[in-house]
């Protein structure tokens, strides 16, 4: 709301000012004019700086759905968050939480896709995670938080199709850092978005499937949704075949 | 969108602390209430109530509208910071308006340094010169093009006055609350908030000698 107006601060007389302003350059009208600098920013900061979250229901995530619902944040530059519902107890609130512990930023405590070019791509979207594709076509994610690394190794990551594996050592290679393979592993395990970033499809060399951030059950699960051949003990069933 | 590296120099904490003196106390604003009460559930409500001020507040002390909308983001977002770890007594007490101003000035001079930029003096399009003043058919783009033009000469003004004249009259602070933002005395805010005027008077007589030369 806009304050009223002062009154004019009484000057001394001998003010420079008074005697060099033009007649119509007054106290009052330039006080006015200040106020009606007041603008509104051009776009709507709200969607700017609080986050949104949906959740995606499970029989949409392809068939048998080892993953379960998705809890899924975005910001207004892509997604940022990714859960699975039921390692919450179906609890959006504790996602939320988790959510600010791990970025310190605002979240809408209530569902709702933002609105937008991301909101379409969010549809988008679930349609392609059904139809067993990876993510993308039109979606973006919000890595701002992470470090270079973690961002180059996540990036090289999404790139591996559906229903293939890659070694932890070609992620490395492939984004310049040979002998970075354990750290390669290390970022993959810091995932913020799982699933949508497919880090379940990379793969130790030796023909074990490796870590999860969610656990290697449900990367192995995954993978055999994919069509990934495993072995009766879990392990790849022809590792080591990659460009 | 900038990452908010939320690292409190001395300067910015005594500035917090000071601020706190009249940002803190007297009658309690509801949203403030709310946030003590709902911080998440609150917060959307703060950026849609306060967003106008913070991003005017930002664009007539930077002069440059991209980084007026980033100053005014990054504004909301440590202040979500800083909200998290205030008890919520210390929330309930806050003057939310010149709380988040202090956000604002500390933001941009922290940015003014670092750039070891001037001052912008720049009209609002690019345009080193305040722009002529031509025929215009519609009384909207007139008003539009006045506020440019007063815009660009509250740029000019040299920061302490700029500080002054912003937060008094396009913000709307009372003098406690910009002594308070500003750290100095009400008397120095006083006396730059009466020259800022002066001098932009000045100003906007030369430019319309200038115009009527034109």
């Amino acid at each position: 709301m806009r304050m009223t107006l002062s009154s004019p601060s009484p000057l001394p007389p001998s003010s420079v000012d008074e005697r060099r302003s033009r007649p119509g350059i007054e106290d009052g009208s330039l006080v006015r004019a200040l106020a009606g600098l007041l603008v509104e920013p051009p776009d709507d900061l709200v969607t700017r700086v609080v986050s949104s979250w949906v959740k995606l229901p499970a029989p949409l995530l392809g068939g048998s759905g080892p993953v379960g619902d998705l809890y899924v944040a975005l910001s207004d530059r892509g997604v940022s968050f990714v859960r699975p519902s039921r390692a919450l107890g179906g609890d959006p609130g504790r996602f939320c939480a988790e959510f600010r512990e791990r970025f310190s930023r605002p979240i809408r405590p209530e569902p709702g896709p933002p609105p937008g070019r991301l909101g379409a791509a969010m549809t988008g979207l679930l349609e392609a995670l059904g139809a067993g594709a990876g993510a993308g076509g039109g979606l973006t994610f919000d890595l701002g938080t992470l470090g270079d690394f973690d961002r180059a190794v996540l990036a090289k990551t999404a790139e591996i199709p559906p229903g293939q594996t890659r070694s932890y050592a070609w992620v490395a290679r492939e984004i310049g850092r040979p002998r970075a393979v354990r750290a390669a592993g290390s970022a993959l395990g810091r995932n913020p978005v799982p699933i949508f970033i497919p880090c379940h499809r990379v793969v130790r060399s030796d023909g074990d499937p490796g870590n999860y951030g969610l656990g290697p059950r449900l990367k192995r699960a995954l993978l055999a949704g994919e069509g990934v051949a495993l072995d009766g003990r879990g392990r790849l069933a022809a590792p080591g075949r990659e460009p | 969108m900038a990452t908010v590296a939320y690292t409190r120099t001395e300067d910015s904490q005594a500035e917090d602390s000071q601020a706190e003196g009249v940002v803190v106390g007297g009658a309690r604003e509801g949203l403030s209430i709310r946030l003590s009460q709902d911080l998440d559930g609150a917060f959307t409500d703060l950026v849609a109530q306060h967003q106008r001020a913070v991003y005017a507040t930002g664009l007539r002390l930077s002069g440059r509208p991209a980084e007026a909308a980033d100053l005014a983001a990054d504004t909301f977002l440590r202040a979500y910071v800083a909200l998290r770890a205030y008890t919520p007594e210390r929330i309930a007490a806050l003057r939310l308006r010149p709380w988040l101003v202090t956000i604002v000035l500390n933001l941009w001079r922290n940015q003014a340094r670092a750039n070891g930029r001037r001052p912008a003096q720049v009209g609002l399009d690019g345009a080193a010169e305040i722009p002529s003043r031509e025929a215009t058919p519609d009384q909207e783009v007139e008003h539009g093009q006045d506020r440019d033009r007063l815009g660009l000469l509250v740029t000019r003004l040299p920061p302490r006055q700029r500080a002054a004249v912003v937060l008094r009259h396009v913000t709307g602070l009372s003098y406690p609350e910009v002594a308070a933002v500003l750290a100095c005395p009400e008397t120095t805010v006083r006396s730059h908030v009466r020259r800022g005027l002066g001098r932009l008077r000045q100003l906007m007589s030369e430019a319309e000698v200038e115009e009527d030369r034109r």
